[in-house]
């Protein structure tokens, strides 16, 4: 082999090898573990949001006592002629008409517990105020319609 | 004596044995390079996971055996799901904050105003009609004593207290001499 292209051989080897196995090594492994840090940093400060989230949400849970479910509402309603559906919008609507003394208690109810709000609430009165006449009692009927809204009702 | 060059015309050559230890005494160098940049290496990884110990280990990442882009590809999907997690827990934390605060604003005035007609044994009430939404109706009968706290208004002080403008419409208001008492209809209305 001749020697001056030997020589450019050898050292154009080492040179690729040395760019290669050094160079483009070192500068790939610091662009890596750049990334990995900055990564790791991410993860750490997604990690601390997730948990401050997850206490948070356990508190606000923890506010919301005592809970009703749905079922539980369900069956109070069902005591009585009123009735009850669930609507498409997310409410709960209670309708239909009630003996007084009944209103009362559903609505002493519900007025107890914190995951349950009154969206709305119409009580009307629809026969006069009752007279007793001869031992006969004449029963009232009120027209009712409530709207409920809930959260954590399962 | 001349002295002559015999080679003078000679090519010069390197034998092949020659050339691979040439290149090998260069390549020495670059080897030694690479070792010193694998302890780098690692040292850095080491240094990084001593930083970064509670997370990787929460994690049970491996830093020092697994390849770097497919350490970088795995924390990148641990962080995607973290970011999911994190926007339906604040989905959560919205709606019960939404409904905390209107259950503020809705419940305590309705239980505190439907508290206050609740029916005592001096006062005689009839509810007439009852709306409540955006604003708060009510229409009611009274049989009251003259001398004694009607339960129409104490209504109207709890709607007050609970921030609504409350307009009173009294529709009669009479003496029943026979009772010693006074009948009474109206509406009150509270709007926020």
């Amino acid at each position: 082999m001749p020697r001056r292209l030997a020589i450019v051989l050898s050292l154009s080897i080492t040179l690729a090898l040395a760019l290669y196995l050094d160079v483009y090594d070192y500068l790939r492994f610091s662009n890596l573990s750049a990334k990995l840090e900055s990564s790791l940093v991410r993860l750490e400060q997604y990690d601390k949001n997730v948990s401050e989230k997850r206490d948070y949400l356990a508190r606000l849970e923890n506010i919301l006592q005592p809970r009703v479910s749905i079922k539980r509402v369900e069956s109070l309603v069902s005591s009585t002629d009123l009735s009850f559906s669930a609507q498409k919008d997310g409410t709960f609507l209670i309708e239909g008409k009630c003996e007084p003394e009944k209103l009362v208690l559903i609505l002493s109810e519900l007025l107890k517990y914190a995951n349950l709000t009154v969206q709305s609430l119409y009580i009307d009165g629809s026969e006069l105020p009752p007279v007793v006449i001869d031992q006969t009692q004449k029963s009232v009927f009120l027209n009712v319609k409530v709207v409920l809204k809930g959260v954590m009702l399962e | 004596m001349e002295r002559i060059n015999l080679f003078r015309y000679k090519k010069p050559i390197l034998k092949v044995s020659s050339f691979i230890f040439f290149t090998v005494a260069l390549l020495s160098p670059v080897l030694a390079m690479r070792f010193t940049l694998e302890f780098y290496k690692r040292s850095v990884i080491n240094s990084i996971q001593l930083n970064h110990s509670t997370i990787v280990g929460k994690y049970r990442l491996n830093l020092t055996n697994t390849p770097l882009p497919s350490l970088l590809s795995t924390i990148d999907n641990i962080n995607n799901q973290l970011v999911q997690t994190s926007k339906r827990l604040q989905a959560q934390i919205d709606h019960l904050e939404a409904h905390i605060k209107n259950y503020n604003e809705k419940m305590e005035p309705l239980a505190r105003a439907l508290t206050s007609l609740q029916k005592n044994d001096q006062n005689w009430l009839v509810l007439r009609r009852l709306e409540y939404g955006d604003s708060f109706k009510v229409e009611l009968y009274e049989l009251y004593e003259p001398n004694a706290f009607k339960k129409s208004d104490l209504l109207e002080k709890v709607l007050l207290e609970s921030g609504y403008k409350v307009s009173k419409n009294v529709i009669y208001d009479t003496s029943m001499p026979f009772l010693n008492s006074r009948i009474s209809n109206m509406i009150i209305e509270g709007r926020k």
